[in-house]
């Protein structure tokens, strides 16, 4: 069975993203998008994780909480974990590990912290976009201590890339997928760098605005999941994790909206869906 | 000295513009690693960095620097410059390298 997931998206605590990035209009616009699970991962907070994760159980889309760790040496990495507790447990020791320098809202922007209901709840005072003292090394024993996953994101960039700052990618780290951009050209990558043959790719949005929440074209397989048989789930789709498809975005923007009204509203989790019953912990299992 | 008169010794040249106020360049700072940079460049240092991603406008901001050079000729993304001219921040481009940008520095008296 093949879930199309979205496992890096940030909320209006990150001061670069908008502030439309409440946990509603997140969980909603992913719904609209058809994804079947999504991660939030805020610049080195878990502040707004319990928020979206509320309103991701009442739409009926599996959450996985997260956060977007800034190592020393300014590697970002996708920290993705089990529950909301786990999590927690990571924003605490992160928090710990950031200087204290008090964000400037008119350089980065504000950092809000929100509750389920959109409402905003309190403002971060320090600088979350920063480096955090952990070396990288220690963020990945420090998550899979919390029996987490970790993704080194945006490789194919030249910034805040565990490749570009590293150079390489070490062997030494237990790493199975690489995060590529949104717009970054797989096959030409890959092209690019055989060096990276033993990976596997995933695509995500690193949405800072709404629409930049992807489409259903990042795959995850679990195997032995059965498919329902309305899904037309069928064999032959490509690699675990490999994209199913080129997508239309613009074409599944559109569409997106014309569902909008239907899609705000609370829906009953939906025990038909081909996601019904899967949690964030299955899915944490093949990343890592 | 000034921003502009440095990127004149340096034959490179200024990717925001003409400056709305004249910045004195003290000193000089080289680092690639943006947290690090924001937490030891002195005040009013011209930073010499390979980086171009938006936040190097954040860190000069933040760290009172005096200009940001970029060396080698590297390419710097639009959004970067509209950004540092929004700021009031100088942003330099150089084909020299960033150890050559310093002796010349040194050659000027910074």
């Amino acid at each position: 069975m093949k879930y199309a997931v979205d496992l890096h998206i940030h909320s209006a605590l990150s001061p670069c993203a908008h502030e439309d990035m409440t946990p509603n209009n997140i969980v909603n616009m992913a719904v609209m998008k058809g994804l079947d699970a999504i991660a939030l991962t805020d610049h080195n907070s878990g502040a707004n994780l319990e928020a979206v994760s509320i309103c991701a159980r009442n739409q009926g889309l599996v959450f996985i909480p997260g956060m977007e760790v800034e190592s020393c040496e300014e590697i970002h990495l996708i920290s993705l974990l089990p529950d909301l507790k786990s999590a927690l447990k990571l924003h605490e020791i992160v928090y710990e590990a950031l200087p204290a320098i008090q964000n400037r809202k008119d350089i980065f922007g504000s950092q809000y912290i929100m509750d389920e209901n959109d409402q905003i709840i309190g403002e971060e005072k320090r600088l979350l976009v920063t480096a955090t003292s952990l070396t990288a090394d220690e963020v990945f024993s420090l998550v899979t201590s919390l029996g987490g996953a970790v993704i080194p994101a945006h490789v194919d960039r030249s910034s805040y890339s565990m490749i570009s700052n590293l150079g390489l990618i070490p062997e030494e780290l237990k790493i199975k997928y690489l995060e590529i951009s949104k717009n970054c050209d797989r096959y030409a990558y890959r092209a690019a760098h055989p060096e990276l043959d033993g990976y596997k790719l995933i695509r995500s949005s690193d949405a800072h605005y709404l629409g930049d929440i992807l489409e259903r074209e990042s795959m995850i397989e679990i195997e032995g999941r059965a498919a329902r048989e309305a899904d037309g789930s069928t064999d032959g789709f490509g690699l675990i994790g490999e994209e199913s498809g080129q997508a239309d975005d613009m074409a599944g923007i559109g569409e997106a909206l014309r569902h909008v009204d239907e899609a705000s509203r609370i829906r009953e989790p939906d025990k038909d869906k081909p996601s019904a019953g899967l949690t964030a912990c299955e899915l944490i299992n093949i990343l890592v | 000295m000034l921003a502009a008169e440095f990127a004149a010794k340096l034959g490179a040249k200024v990717l925001t513009g003409e400056p709305r106020d004249n910045t004195e360049i003290k000193g000089i700072y080289c680092g690639d690693l943006l947290s690090w940079v924001m937490s030891h460049a002195p005040k009013s240092s011209a930073w010499v960095t390979v980086h171009t991603h938006l936040n190097i406008v954040a860190v000069a901001s933040i760290s009172e620097l005096s200009c940001i050079i970029i060396p080698e000729g590297i390419k710097v993304d639009e959004a970067t410059i509209n950004r540092a001219i929004d700021e009031n921040t100088i942003i330099i481009s150089s084909e020299l390298t960033a150890y050559e940008i310093c002796s010349i520095a040194h050659d000027c008296g910074i």
